[in-house]
Parts: structure tokens; sequence; C-alpha cells
């Protein structure tokens, strides 16, 4: 009896291996060798294959991966189904307690970016320091609108899903992924070439370039990342994944889309709008 | 007879396919012993790095190595075995036994389990290639103006090791939380899975902290910005309370799951329940959250004010307390146990007893007088390694030994146990009980030579690591041969089913369910 439920677990465990991990952890060498190529600005063209090679395998395992994540999740719950854990598939559903295990790295991160920038700013006498320029709030004011209305379009995408309606769930996803390339080309075609070039403030023009460019810079990846799985999730609604019970990853993303947009919020109050000014 | 067979099945697999096994797994057994096997690996080679510092240090001259290639070996022996030894160690534990002790299947997600065990190869490469000589905590202005390109290698090593760590404690926390069987609750959980779940909380809140902290470097070091750099209106002591901010949380990350692993085994090789279950799961949470508010301590000497310092002076001292409410209920469960003389036993005691002697020079240094005499001196150095290697890597050996069975289905042999028990020990306490003595005659650290009157202290630490490293090599001898010629181990190896304590709850209670059922 034991003999052969284990000759069984051991199939089972031999069909849910996966090739992937290895590869894709194992090959992050590529990208950091390509990432300190580009840094260090020695042969940039093989830094940037190397990088591009990188991009390209993680490309190709979310779309040889992506079709069999729905077999994956409900093997996982047939195998829970043979204890005693409770858990039904449409568990999967609840994923709020993951991502916001997820959302509470993202708080702990953005958290010290924040603590970082007022502990330094605390020691300056006048802040904007002297000399700084006056940065414009028009571009991020229409950014804030764009930002605050794709929180709605992807509310709407989950609530589309809720009901069941899959074509809008699909225009709710494409349409935030619209807003969300609209303001990061605002910031990277706009806003900072201007900076950069016609008022020369750049990362290196002192404590004030530096905080600027790396609190907007690490919101701007964050937006990137977003748009990233938020087109993960237009494929997977392209697949009929999302069912009105079970549609954990598109919460998932909608929550962090959202954290996302709080934190342009407090960007956009401290930087531009003169939050906590002295 | 499974066992005779699965035997038989191992010797007649090709090696490829046992690699393409290794390469494919998602099992949280196999990841956890791919995580020893990386593990033990590394303890070999930053251990190696730690011997040729002391091959150096017999000496007053600096005449083995020269000083930029001292730095190095400095370097990556603390990255080493912080991230590559202490950390994955501990993890390989989780892996293999939390899912046994809650009763469920595996982990909650089994592929990032596997990913973030094989982003660790690729970090230590990135560290042995790189080969930084900035000290492991890598101080501004220093890593910024340093322009060896093995500076940024170190910067994205860590970057993979914190990704690889915060991967792994989400999936810990999720499956800690949904995959309990019923009866598994957070009032009689295994004490190692309350101190996994801590430490799972303490790494995903603290690690970002150096995430951003080396982002920063990454860019001051390649773009011209100035978060560290003065001139322009950044400041170095900003660098200090980043690394910081995670630097003593993960103090507690490698220390929280050895107190849990001793508070798991330490009850069943004396046959006496745990005393005070609920104290020990407690003062955990309170090591966990107390750790957030003491980074400054390592700051005392940075010029900062003293009404600023005085807090982080009663946080550090307060830590103490449910640290020792931790040492008291392991004393109370030895009274009236059964003390077995056996390896594993032999290590926990030592671990105790190690634990108290570390834990209190620590408390001598969070004095802000004390300290301004200590900073930067070999009694620090001292006082981490008995932490370090005196308590937690000891604690490590302990569950080594204790678990083997159970991972091997063979038992090691006691007699070189032993013998690796008395080398560490009576190595242990020669190489950092001088340590602490040079430290308090005003010794630095970092030095690869010195005042010729220090070199009788440094002769007998380093007579103590010779010890150290010949006790390791006979410990990883003697499970390498146990591994394929030791005698065949009971399923119950160290009586704790028998005396109602089965060393993975949640598995034995599946087994008793099962057999009710037919």
């Amino acid at each position: 009896m034991s003999a052969e439920t284990n000759a069984h677990a051991a199939h089972e465990e031999h069909e849910e291996g996966s090739i992937w991990p290895a590869i894709v952890g194992l090959n992050t060498i590529a990208l950091i060798a390509g990432l300190i190529l580009l840094l260090k600005g020695i042969y940039t063209t093989v830094g940037l294959i190397l990088v591009f090679y990188f991009i390209a395998l993680l490309v190709v395992f979310v779309v040889f991966e992506v079709r069999q994540w729905q077999h994956v999740i409900s093997s996982f719950f047939e195998r829970l189904q043979k204890t005693p854990i409770p858990a039904e598939p449409e568990k999967v559903g609840s994923v709020g307690f993951p991502t916001a295990l997820f959302l509470l790295t993202e708080t702990a991160f953005f958290a010290s970016a924040f603590g970082a920038y007022f502990l330094i700013r605390s020691t300056f006498p006048v802040w904007p320091p002297p000399g700084a320029p006056h940065l414009e709030n028009f571009i991020p004011r229409i950014q804030t609108i764009i930002l605050l209305t794709s929180s709605v379009t992807i509310e709407l995408a989950v609530w589309s899903a809720k009901k069941g309606n899959n074509r809008g769930v699909l225009a709710g996803i494409l349409a935030t992924m619209v807003l969300g390339i609209v303001f990061m080309g605002l910031k990277l075609g706009i806003e900072w070439p201007r900076l950069i070039y016609e008022l020369g403030f750049t990362p290196a023009s002192g404590f004030y370039g530096s905080s600027f460019y790396i609190l907007t810079g690490v919101h701007g990846a964050h937006v990137v990342g977003g748009i990233i799985v938020l087109a993960i999730a237009a494929g997977r609604a392209k697949l009929g994944h999302f069912k009105p019970k079970s549609h954990g990853f598109l919460d998932a993303v909608s929550l962090y889309w959202n954290f996302v947009d709080l934190i342009w919020l407090m960007l956009f109050l401290i930087i531009w709008e003169g939050a906590f000014l002295w | 007879m499974t066992v005779t067979q699965s035997r038989v099945e191992k010797q007649h697999t090709p090696w490829y396919k046992s690699l393409r096994r290794i390469l494919t797994t998602t099992h949280h057994t196999e990841i956890g012993m791919l995580y020893f096997a990386f593990s033990y690996i590394f303890l070999i080679v930053g251990g190696l790095f730690a011997l040729w510092m002391r091959w150096e240090l017999a000496t007053p001259e600096g005449n083995v190595v020269d000083a930029n290639f001292y730095n190095s070996l400095f370097t990556v022996h603390g990255t080493l075995m912080i991230f590559f030894w202490a950390t994955p160690v501990f993890f390989g534990f989780a892996n293999y036994m939390v899912p046994k002790m809650i009763g469920a299947p595996d982990l909650y997600y089994p592929k990032l389990n596997a990913l973030s065990f094989w982003l660790l190869p690729v970090a230590a490469a990135l560290l042995l290639i790189g080969w930084p000589n900035i000290g492991w905590t890598g101080y501004a202005p220093l890593t910024v103006i340093q322009p060896d390109i093995g500076v940024d290698m170190w910067i994205l090593s860590l970057h993979i090791v914190g990704t690889s760590s915060i991967i792994g404690s989400l999936n810990f926390i999720v499956t800690i939380w949904r995959l309990r069987r019923p009866g598994i609750n957070f009032s009689n959980m295994p004490l190692f899975v309350w101190s996994i779940a801590v430490t799972a909380f303490i790494i995903i809140l603290a690690v970002p902290v150096l995430a951003f902290g080396l982002t920063l470097l990454l860019l001051d070091r390649n773009f011209g910005t100035q978060f560290y750099i003065p001139e322009g209106g950044g400041d170095p002591i900003l660098w200090q309370h980043l690394f910081w901010f995670f630097g003593h949380p993960e103090v507690y990350i490698l220390v929280l799951p050895a107190m849990g692993i001793i508070s798991e085994i330490l009850p069943r090789l004396v046959k006496r329940p745990i005393y005070g279950y609920k104290a020990i799961a407690y003062s955990t949470v309170l090591i966990g959250v107390l750790g957030f508010g003491v980074w400054a301590h390592h700051m005392f000497t940075t010029g900062m004010s003293i009404n600023a310092l005085a807090p982080f002076m009663l946080m550090t001292m307060a830590v103490a307390i449910p640290s020792g409410i931790k040492v008291i209920n392991w004393e109370a469960t030895l009274y009236g146990g059964k003390i077995r003389f056996n390896t594993p036993t032999l290590f926990t005691l030592s671990f105790i007893g190690t634990f108290i002697v570390g834990g209190i020079t620590g408390v001598f240094q969070a004095g802000i007088p004390v300290d301004f005499h200590l900073q930067d001196t070999y009694f620090v150095v001292g006082h981490f390694h008995l932490i370090l290697f005196g308590a937690i890597s000891q604690a490590a050996f302990a569950a080594t030994y204790y678990y083997f069975p159970h991972f091997t289905k063979r038992m090691y042999s006691e007699t070189l146990g032993k013998v690796h028990f008395i080398s560490a020990n009576v190595g242990q306490y020669l190489l950092y009980i001088p340590m602490l003595a040079l430290g308090l005659l005003g010794m630095p650290r970092r030095y690869y030579e010195y005042l010729p009157e220090f070199q009788g202290l440094h002769a007998i630490a380093t007579f103590g690591a010779i010890l150290i490293g010949v006790g390791t090599i006979i410990f990883l001898l003697n499970l390498l041969i146990s591994w394929k010629k030791g005698p065949a181990a009971s399923p119950d190896p160290w009586d704790a089913a028998k005396n109602g304590m089965p060393d993975f709850m949640g598995e034995a209670m599946n087994e008793v369910e099962a057999q009710r059922h037919g």
C-alpha cells in the first residue's frame, strides 16, 4: 500500500517538476553581465545583446507557461484535496493575502526611499536648495489625472470579470495599459528630456537632482512593471482564464496598480505641490 | 523494503538523469537538500578564506598576502558566510521541514521555491568573480570612489540574494498561513514554524531597504548621483542608516531559525516537552519587532547626537530580555529531562552556552561609552563570531546531526561526531576569547599586520581556527561517508514519536488520519 502510494507520489512529483526555475535563475548571470557592461560602457553591444537575451527568455517563459497556469493551479488543488487541508479551487480567487505581502515589501522599499529623502532633505537649510530649477507642475497634473483614470479602468476590468463579461475585462485592461504607456511617454518623452537638455537638471545636479530622479525613477519602473503584468493579464483574458469566481491574477494586478497610483499621489504632493515644505 | 528498492534504483540512475532531476525538481524536500549542498559548499569556501586570514595573522608582519588581497578576503568571507552559508542552511531546513511540520504536501508556490534556490548560485559566482575589497558592510564613500568593477558585482550579487530571500519568504508565509492542516494553529504550531514565520516577515520588511540602498550606491558609482557624496548635499551616513536598518534585522534573520530549531530538537533529545511554549513563541515575535529599532547601535561613533542614540542603546539592551526568556525556557526544559550525551545534544548544549557568552558580550557594547572604546576592534569581531559560529552554526550542526537519519535514512558515526564537537568547541573558545581580549587591548579589526606585543593572542586564535577547520572537515567527511555507507537508521531515530513528540507533527497527524480512514 505504502509502496504504491510512494510510487504514485514520485510519479506525480515528476510531472510537477519544471526546468524553468533553473533556466531563469541561472540565466540571470547573463542579465547581470549585460548590465555591468552597459554600466561601465565597455562592449555595450554585447551588453545589450545579453540583456535582451534575458528579456527574450522571460517572454518565451511567459508565453509558454501562461497557458499551463490553469492546469498547474488545478493540479495543485487536486493534490490538496487528497489531504485534510481545507482548500477549494475557488480560493484561487482570494489572492488578497499573497498580494498584500508583496505590497508589504513594496511598502518597505518606498518607505526607505521616502525616509532617505526626508533624512537628507532635513539637513538642508532651505528646500529646494538655492539655484535649483523650478519644476513645472503642468505635466505632473496631467499625469495625476491619467493615473487616477487608470485606477478606474482597472477596477472596471475587475468588475467586468465578476460579471463574466470577458470583453469588458479585456477593454479595461487595455485601457489601463494605454493610460500607463501615455504616463510613461509624458515622463520619458517630454518631461525628463526638457529638464535634462533645456534646464540642465540631471541626476548629477546635487542631491536635489539625484533625489528627484530616483523617486520618480523607481516609481516609473513600477509603472513599467505594471504595464508588463497588465500585458500578461490581457493575454490571459484573451485565453478566457478569468471566471466570475476565479480571477485572482486580475485582482492582484489591480491591487498592485492602485498601490503604484497611491505612491504617485504622494510623490506628486511632495515634489511638485510643495507638501511638507518649509 | 521500500528503502532498499529506492536504493537499488538510485544506483542505476545514470548521471545525466540525476542532473535532470536536480535541475527540474520543485519538491520541497529535494530543494531543501539542494540548499544544504549549496550552503555546506560555501561553508568550506568561506572557512578556507578565514583560515587564510588567520594564517596571515599568525605573525605580526604582513607576509602571506598583500593588504588589498587581505581586504578582499575579509569582504568575501563575511558576505559568503552570511548570505551563502547561514541564511541558506536554515532555508534548507525550512524547506525540508515546514511543510512536513504543518502537514502540507509542499510549499504554496513550488516553482517559485525552486527559483529562489536557483538564483543563489549566480549570486555566489558574482561575488567570487567580483572579489570586492570594501568590507562586507560596504561603507560609503569608499564604495562610491573605489573604481573596481568588483564592487558593482558585489552590489548586484546582493540584489540577487535579496530577491531570492524575498521570494522564499513570501512563499513561506503564504504556506504557513494557508496550508496548515486542521488541528495545527498558532497555539500549538511547532516553534520552528513560528520562527520561520517571524524570520520571513523580517526578511520582507528589511531586505527591500537594503535593495534601495544598494541601488543608490550603484547609481552613485555609475551615473554621478550624489546620495552618499557630501559635495552635492548627500551624506555617507545615509548608507549606514539604510545598510544597518537591514543589517541588524539580518542578525535576527540568522539567529531566529537557529533558536527555533533548537526549541524543536532540545525537548525531543531530553525526552521532555518544551517548557514555556508560549513564552518562546511570543519572545520570537518580540525579537522580530524590537530588531527593527536597534540599527543605530552600529553607528554610535558617527557623530549622531546623543539624544538620538540613547533610545537605540535602551532598545538594544531590551532585546536581551526576549533572548533571555528563551535561554531560561531551554534551561527549564533541561531541568528534569533525561540528557543523553549524543552529538546533537552536545551541540544543542554548546549552542545555549555559547549563545549566552556571545549575547552578553553584545549587551556590553550596547552601552554607548563602552562602544566608543570597542568600536571597530577585535572585541566586535569576537562577539559576532561567537554568535555566528558558536551559536548559529552550531545550531545548524546540531540540527544536521539530528535530522541526518531523516534526510538519508542512515546513521552518522557518533565517534566522529564527538570528535567534531570537541574540536569545534575547544577551537571556538581558543579563537574568539583571544579576539575579545585583543579588542579590549585596542587591536583594530581589518588590519593585516599588527604590533608584535599582540602576537601571543593572535597565535592562540590561529591555533583555534585550525582546530575548527579540522573539526569541520571531519564533520563533512562523516556526513558524506555515512550518507553512502552508514548503518540504516530507524524511522524514529531519537525516540521522539515514542515520547509523544513526533519530529514532524503535521505529517504524523496526517498518517494517523490516513490509518483511521483505512
